[in-house]
């Protein structure tokens, strides 16, 4: 269970616009074990998704992975961020895919669902008549009656075109699936059912899974390991019972605080202030503004991520 | 309890012209003889799926549809039937908070021009000294302190929180008695929905509104709302006070719903049983059916055939189900 998978050391990601440079994501390690569900949370231009971008290393221009190092654990190991062209076609898709956001809307609108399933296949170097046996198998995996292959994508809802992309996601037999908001825009019912397909997935397949989401009750109810990231760091992780039962970064416990819960009777409390703008330079801990704790050395020094206790590492001067 | 807006068997209708050659209308039931009743300073939430209905009928309680079928009342006035003085009335009493926060402010106006403009329409002869002095008052009910600060301000200068704000305050100018809000926090971060969510709660003991609230976020919503009504294709399947309806749905729907919301709390971690309800999606065609026969785990002949009633099934829960009768 503790074998990683993929391991992210130390990277750093930029966009190199015309007249600013955004530093999107700082430096940041992280561990992906085999067969292990990951959730990783955060506000809208906290940088997760363009984390999630460098696992395949598909991070364009006026993008730049400025430093850092990717390692797949595969049949051999692998430095992602070194490969060439031909080496990411057999690494993408085959070893890692991804279900992007909004990825519903990405689907070829003039083609039958049975063909863009085969694409997929058939550009990884499946031959046509085993990918074409697959096609069924693959949409009945991601709870889909195999009679989708005929429809066109506008025939069918929100929540089935998702389906589709589930199922091209698995299309290559990959060891890791990262999906990025994949349900966001779906109804809560409809989360639920593509949720519990990708357990399943979990369980027979024995993949491992990156949730990249800002929902984090979704993440309480789904992973083993979560990593909050802020202005792109990562500034707490742990499993997820030690995350939500003893959050100790201010900022998880505020956002914590900040969610209803069907289950509690709570007043809720919003975070006060906004996310600092990535394009500065930023001094001291870049929550230090809207934390309710700051002292002076928060405004000053920026905080290193250290290990707490088992398995649990916080950047935050309350405990180092 | 007074009611200040209520339902009588709402319908409407929108058709859907389909074919190019063989010309096929397709009607669609967005609201199927709703009933409603929305008390004073009550804050009635409205759940459902996207295609619910949830938006059309926030649309039809402010008047900016035309109906089908049945009356809707506005504190005992039929809305559909007033004359032009009364609308303006009626403008006046009811207001609207946006889902888009980056939509929905006008990006040439300031923050001033943006409120002030719907109070100084309701009070013609009224001072510039006053008008400033009433938006400011506001601008600090919601939060955005000092308001001096903000006056000068454009909807670019703003974040998204402090815009969802300005449209709060817009609505709120005027002292409304009746307010929709359609999905008012969907759209923002989840740090700063809480805030926004405790302004209307506010607002709502500073002013006496009465409020819908529209959303697709249970949690949400039973933060905010005394009653909650769970709305499926066009039909209220379930009423009851908020915390009766999470702890114990009755309808099969809402029953789904509710064992569908994630729990920010990982001892109630999913498996892999999938909610009861069948997938496939369709409209209501205004069929002589329950609205969720063709999905229902627990369907019979009857709910084919005929459309259950509303019955109380408990202290103020009502639920349209035939499992009950």
């Amino acid at each position: 269970m503790n074998e990683p998978l993929l391991e992210v050391k130390d990277i750093n990601v930029e966009y190199r616009l015309r007249e600013k440079v955004v530093k999107a994501v700082r430096g940041i390690n992280l561990r992906i074990n085999k067969k292990e569900i990951v959730g990783i949370v955060g506000e809208s231009g906290c940088g997760k998704s363009t984390l999630a971008m460098t696992f395949l290393k598909l991070v364009d221009s006026p993008g730049k992975i400025t430093s850092g190092q990717i390692i797949y654990h595969g049949k051999t190991d692998i430095d992602v961020l070194k490969l060439k062209p031909s080496g990411l076609r057999k690494y993408r898709w085959k070893e890692v895919s991804m279900i992007f956001q909004g990825s519903m809307n990405a689907l070829n609108p003039v083609t039958r669902i049975e063909e863009q399933i085969m694409d997929t296949m058939l550009e990884h170097g499946y031959d046509q008549e085993t990918a074409l046996k697959r096609v069924d198998e693959l949409l009945r995996v991601a709870g889909l009656n195999p009679s989708v292959k005929n429809s066109f994508p506008h025939e069918l809802s929100g929540g089935m075109k998702q389906r589709v992309n589930i199922a091209i996601s698995l299309a290559c037999e990959p060891s890791l699936v990262i999906a990025d908001e994949a349900t966001t825009a779906l109804d809560v019912v409809v989360q639920r059912q593509i949720m519990a397909r990708l357990l399943k997935l979990r369980d027979e397949l024995g993949i491992s899974l990156v949730f990249i989401t800002h929902d984090i009750s979704l993440v309480a109810n789904i992973a083993d390991r979560v990593y909050v990231m802020y202005a792109g760091k990562v500034v707490e992780n742990a499993p997820v019972e030690e995350l939500f039962y003893n959050p100790k970064h201010p900022y998880t416990i505020a956002l914590l605080n900040s969610i209803p819960s069907i289950q509690k009777d709570k007043k809720i409390k919003g975070i006060p202030g906004t996310p600092p703008d990535l394009s500065k330079p930023i001094k001291g801990c870049p929550f230090a503004p809207r934390c309710n704790k700051a002292f002076d050395k928060c405004h000053e020094v920026e905080p290193d991520l250290i290990s707490i206790g088992q398995d649990h590492e916080v950047s935050c001067h309350l405990y180092g | 309890m007074n009611s200040v807006i209520e339902l009588e068997n709402v319908t409407k209708i929108f058709t859907n012209t389909q074919g190019i050659i063989r010309r096929k209308k397709k009607r669609v039931y967005a609201l199927h003889d709703v009933n409603l009743s929305i008390g004073e300073k009550e804050i009635l939430g409205l759940i459902g799926e996207s295609g619910s209905g949830k938006t059309t009928l926030g649309l039809a309680v402010l008047r900016l549809l035309d109906l089908e079928g049945g009356r809707i009342l506005f504190k005992g006035k039929d809305i559909l039937s007033m004359d032009k003085r009364e609308i303006f009335k009626f403008r006046e009493k009811t207001e609207m908070i946006f889902q888009d926060p980056y939509g929905s402010l006008n990006p040439v106006q300031s923050v001033y021009k943006i409120i002030s403009t719907p109070y100084k329409v309701f009070n013609k002869n009224v001072k510039e000294r006053d008008v400033i002095e009433k938006v400011m008052d506001t601008l600090e009910m919601v939060g955005l302190t000092p308001p001096e600060q903000y006056l000068a301000k454009y909807p670019n200068q703003l974040s998204g929180g402090q815009r969802q704000r300005v449209g709060i305050a817009r609505a709120i100018i005027t002292n409304p008695e009746f307010l929709v809000a359609d999905e008012p926090v969907s759209m923002l971060d989840v740090s700063l929905r809480a805030d926004v969510l405790n302004i209307l709660l506010e607002s709502r003991l500073k002013l006496g509104t009465s409020i819908l609230f529209i959303s697709h976020d249970i949690a949400v919503t039973q933060y905010v709302s005394d009653r909650i009504a769970v709305m499926h294709l066009g039909q209220i399947v379930e009423i009851a006070e908020s915390t009766e309806l999470v702890n114990n749905p009755l309808h099969p729907y809402t029953q789904t719903l509710i064992n569908s919301i994630p729990i920010p709390d990982p001892k109630k971690k999913w498996d892999t049983s999938e909610p009861k309800a069948l997938a496939g999606e369709y409209n209501n065609e205004g069929k002589n059916e329950c609205s969720f026969a063709r999905k229902c785990p627990f369907v019979m002949d009857r709910c084919r055939n005929s459309r259950p009633k509303m019955i109380e099934k408990g202290d103020k829960h009502y639920v349209a189900c035939y499992l009950y009768e």
